[in-house]
């Protein structure tokens, strides 16, 4: 018992040094490329902190931002627990938005009504984006990897195609002009501030999370989905229906990254433009990576994700340096987390560790 | 309407079109073979078309521009590698970042050394001339479209050929082909997997950068900010309706280049290029899903002859 507890701490203490490693390295790595713009780092750097954080404007920013990658986030971490990895993350908020957009102009209803029904049409629309590589996926045995992907073109294409055909042929074809009518009042959701983008779907975003938590904490079916991602032949030994499970999560997954695309045109934008997602299903995913796929840890992560997101528009903003830097940090970001770094250390000192390794046995025994 | 899709001009956009696609895919489907899943290809095109410009703009020369192209392509290819073959991340994370990572700096880069945002374009940035075949020039219709073109094109359309004789006749052919099917069985065999995967990732990583200098300097003599945009990704459906066959995928990357051709060449008519842009895209789920059921007959019927 005492060994195990020894062990996790251990582990922790990897994980958390591993991680603050690499925060050293990709401000160092960011600090020297904002210095090659000609911008000081520091001040670029506190520029993404004042823009972020500091002031009422600044932090229902933030919350826009946040509120978009905590969904796509519990989409990837959703589906990345049971073992599918759907890259169609993008695709499915693209359908998501625009049904969404749709439904909220062309369909008056009561307020009431009008905004749980517009965010279910939204899910709806990434569920019908994911259908048909769950089914390939379940009964073809075909990669779902490569089906997704493929999938987010077609409903990047479909939905710029749709709009266009809603728009009549006289509208402009420049695609930041390629947008639906604006959806009714009673569509949009209520602003956290007025006059700002944020708005009551931080409010969804933290249901979701808390939905997803309670789910694999508490209950019976959680630890089922999270056994057929753990291993497959011990779940199916036990009992469950791999088969319905896959196709569940599967869908579920689309259908909470369709809710992102959903909220993002009830709230930030009110409309649907074609191509307006800048990365945000490519955000779900590697925040989901980062946190290893926890519920309560992909939340964290998505918070930081956001506020670095909306500091990173407000440094192009005042400062000279291009909000590429963050993206591109961002990214490198993710590739030093998911390396295996022991390996490495192990290869450079082998004969230390191995020593050590021995010691350390000897004294358990 | 009919004529544009069958006129000479078209085809030889088709051939034009699909350089990028054949090399990108030429190379990758390599490390296809190797059991290498590589949704980085993309990054690879896209690092080597800045550098290829930026190679080009330096000595107005494009052939240094290709040269540059394959080296930045190169060490792409060799930072994905000891991502995935050595660290053991996983390759469709590594993938997805690269991809983030070559858009962010490649567009950097661009702000920093040129002071641009967008497209850049420069007399000094010279591509490769056009070269007219001498016999095959004046057949009528056929030399319209095979005549013409640059270098790299006729590179792209050698390759398949060379990359079917290595495949297909080659001892390191023969391996990798076991590898594909059961690479347990080939390392019992003896056979050292982790140099397999090493050298088709670095064999693809040359590859696109050969086509990804083929993006600035195939005529257009521009760079702009994500020119690879989604090629990589066409390319890498290509390999998978292919199959790893370089035949297959080079008649792939050509239907695929032939529907980008046309939603061009549509464009005044009542057809609208997204829909003919999706075609692509939806062709490889349907070619998957075919070559799949194929297999599913093929084990059912062997199954029932044996029974």
């Amino acid at each position: 018992m005492m060994n195990k507890i020894v062990i996790a701490t251990d582990e922790y203490r990897k994980e958390v040094i591993k991680h603050l490693t690499s925060i050293a390295l990709v401000m160092l790595v960011g600090a020297i490329l904002i210095h090659l713009q000609g911008e000081s780092p520091l001040k670029a750097f506190q520029a993404i902190f004042q823009g972020a954080l500091v002031g009422k404007p600044s932090i229902a920013r933030s919350l826009r931002w946040i509120t978009p990658c905590i969904i796509a986030g519990t989409a990837a971490v959703i589906s990345n627990k049971s073992g599918i990895f759907n890259l169609g993350i993008e695709g499915q908020i693209y359908m998501g938005a625009f049904l969404a957009a749709v439904f909220g102009y062309a369909v008056p209803l009561p307020r009431l009504l009008h905004i749980p029904a517009t965010i279910l049409v939204g899910g709806i629309g990434g569920v019908i984006l994911a259908l048909i590589p769950a089914v390939l996926r379940l009964y073809y045995g075909i990669n779902e990897m490569i089906t997704t992907l493929m999938f987010n073109y077609v409903a990047i294409l479909f939905t710029e195609y749709m709009t266009m055909q809603l728009m009549g042929v006289g509208g402009s074809t420049a695609p930041d002009y390629v947008a639906t009518p604006p959806m009714l009042d009673s569509a949009r959701l209520t602003p956290l501030f007025p006059s700002y983008q944020a708005t009551t779907g931080f409010f969804i975003a933290l249901i979701l999370v808390g939905l997803t938590y309670f789910l694999y904490k508490y209950t019976k079916k959680g630890y089922e989905l999270k056994q057929v991602g753990e291993n497959i032949n011990f779940a199916k030994y036990g009992g469950i229906n791999a088969f319905s499970t896959y196709f569940y999560v599967f869908l579920v997954s689309a259908f909470v990254a369709g809710i992102c695309g959903a909220v993002e045109v009830m709230g930030a934008h009110g409309r649907f433009r074609a191509q307006f997602s800048s990365n945000l299903g490519w955000d779900g995913i590697m925040i989901a990576l980062i946190a290893k796929d926890s519920p309560l840890g992909m939340l964290l992560v998505a918070v930081l994700w956001g506020i670095i997101k909306n500091g990173s528009f407000a440094m192009e903003r005042t400062t000279s340096a291009n909000r590429l830097v963050v993206t591109l940090l961002q990214a490198i970001f993710v590739l030093f987390i998911t390396a295996d770094f022991e390996k490495i250390l192990s290869k450079i000192r082998l004969v230390p560790l191995q020593k050590r390794e021995g010691k350390k046995e000897g004294t358990l025994c | 309407m009919l004529k544009t899709f069958f006129s000479a001009l078209t085809f030889s956009a088709t051939i034009r079109l699909a350089t990028p696609l054949i090399l990108t895919g030429m190379g990758g489907l390599f490390a296809d073979r190797a059991n290498v899943f590589n949704i980085g290809l993309e990054s690879f095109m896209l690092i080597s078309a800045f550098f290829a410009m930026l190679g080009s703009y330096l000595t107005t020369n494009p052939f240094i521009g290709l040269l540059f192209g394959m080296t930045s392509s190169l060490i792409a290819s060799i930072i994905f590698g000891i991502l995935v073959i050595y660290l053991n991340s996983n390759p469709i994370v590594v993938g997805i970042a690269m991809n983030l990572s070559a858009w962010g700096f490649t567009t950097l880069l661009l702000d920093t050394i040129f002071n641009i945002r967008g497209a850049f374009i420069d007399n000094r940035i010279k591509s490769f001339q056009s070269i007219e075949l001498p016999i095959i020039k004046d057949i009528p219709f056929v030399g319209d479209i095979l005549s013409g073109h640059n270098v790299l094109v006729y590179i792209a359309l050698i390759s398949v050929i060379i990359c079917h004789i290595v495949i297909f006749k080659t001892p390191f052919g023969l391996r990798l082909r076991g590898l594909k099917s059961n690479e347990t069985a080939v390392q019992t065999a003896g056979v050292n997997t982790i140099k397999y995967k090493w050298i088709t990732t670095l064999i693809s990583g040359i590859f696109a950068g050969i086509s990804g200098t083929f993006l600035p300097l195939g005529g257009l003599s521009m760079f702009t900010e994500n020119m690879s945009a989604g090629k990589g990704f066409l390319a890498l459906a290509a390999i998978m309706i292919g199959n790893g066959n370089p035949f297959k995928v080079f008649i792939a990357c050509l239907i695929f280049a032939y529907a980008d051709a046309l939603s061009v060449g549509l464009q005044g008519f009542e057809i609208p290029s997204q829909i003919v842009l999706m075609a692509p895209y939806l062709a490889t789920v349907i070619a998957l899903f075919v070559e799949r059921l194929r297999e599913i007959r093929l084990t059912t019927s062997v199954k029932n002859s044996s029974s």
